[in-house]
């Protein structure tokens, strides 16, 4: 008597299984990414006394240079065109608000480099009278939709965390 | 307070991560091999995991280890590998006091390797001073993280017996049936990872 799932002394179900695990895996393969596991993040260190504002932000070099690379391709070329388009994505980027949504300007006090990282200045005059106000920091959301953005706020002793994912809107300094 | 949150959500955020994936093929690995029933085992399994990569990554981030990232990135899929191979071989597990530890102490080994990982990455971003509560924080929130991916394979693990025992005689069958395919697949995966980033 013979077995329905044998042909000939060869297991059918056996090969079908192994064909099909065998076309799972390589399928598999293919769309899971072989990269490390990344951490894309920024570390915002944002210190204020009430009048001036100055903000040191980590990031990744290789993360950060393709963000400069995506809006312009010819910034690398040399390094005050890359420090120019630097300034112009931080400033789109990091936006310092006051009450009632008006924009504080920011200005550029350069950008360092730190082993793998680039750590960039910029800094913002408080008008006077200004009690409130908020920040929003989508730094590199368009290029990684995993980037979180942590921002440490200081005031005197006080100090405050924020955390920014992609879609988060502008976030109440205190 | 904040700034505990704050990294306990960034931890939290690392593990849970779609791109995370091979931190979570480690834990599917792991946690193949338990049934329901045996939720205290994967637990402690899993936090055995959680404490071996907090002490490298402790390590790492304060400056009194250094690993080339090359090698780690490497190991990384290996230890996915070796666990895997530990599935398929060990069929019977004795419930002996030393078999119950060998799997926490062997997950615990293995993530001594998976905190170098990213410690290569923290320690540039978190700075100098202040360093103890980010690190708690951070950890906290990828123990938190896997407890909750943890829960979610029991679930699914408990589907797929109920399916696989449809076609198979016994529980027993059903559930090695899933810990060789589950292990076989992520194998496949991890080799391929292996290979990649082979630092030759």
């Amino acid at each position: 008597m013979t077995r329905p799932h044998v042909v000939q002394g060869v297991p059918v179900r056996r090969l079908l299984c192994a064909v099909a695990f065998a076309a799972g895996a390589l399928g598999t393969c293919r769309v899971v990414p072989a990269a490390a596991h990344p951490l894309h993040t920024t570390i915002t260190d944002l210190v204020t006394d009430g009048r001036t504002v100055r903000a040191s932000i980590r990031i990744f070099s290789d993360d950060f240079n393709a963000g400069i690379a995506r809006r312009e391709p010819q910034a690398q070329s040399s390094p005050a065109m890359f420090e120019r388009a630097a300034f112009a994505y931080v400033a789109r980027t990091v936006v310092l608000r006051r009450e009632r949504g008006a924009i504080v300007p920011l200005s550029w006090c350069g950008l360092r480099r730190e082993n793998d990282l680039v750590v960039l200045c910029v800094r913002a005059s408080l008008p006077a009278g200004t009690r409130h106000w908020s920040l929003s920091n989508t730094l590199l959301h368009e290029m990684f939709d995993d980037q979180v953005n942590v921002v440490r706020a200081t005031r005197g002793t006080a100090r405050q965390h924020l955390l920014f994912v992609r879609g988060d809107g502008a976030k109440a300094i205190r | 307070m904040s700034e505990l949150l704050t990294f306990l959500e960034l931890g939290f955020r690392h593990i849970t991560d779609v791109t995370a994936l091979d931190h979570v093929l480690f834990l599917l690995a792991l946690a193949v091999i338990y049934r329901g029933r045996d939720w205290r085992d994967a637990v402690w399994v899993v936090s055995a995991f959680t404490v071996g990569h907090s002490i490298t990554l402790a390590l790492a981030v304060t400056g009194s280890l250094r690993i080339g990232a090359e090698w780690i990135e490497f190991l990384i899929p290996v230890t996915i590998v070796a666990t895997c191979i530990e599935n398929l071989i060990l069929v019977r597990r004795p419930p002996s006091p030393w078999r119950r530890r060998y799997r926490p102490m062997l997950a615990g080994a293995f993530g001594l390797v998976h905190g170098a990982g990213f410690a290569n990455y923290l320690r540039s971003v978190f700075p100098g001073e202040g360093i103890v509560l980010p690190l708690v924080g951070f950890n906290v929130g990828v123990e938190l993280a896997q407890l909750a991916v943890l829960a979610l394979l029991t679930l699914l693990f408990a589907g797929a017996d109920r399916l696989l025992h449809l076609v198979r005689r016994s529980a027993e069958a059903a559930t090695r049936w899933r810990v060789v395919t589950v292990s076989l697949a992520v194998s496949v995966i991890a080799v391929r990872w292996a290979l990649l980033r082979s630092p030759w």
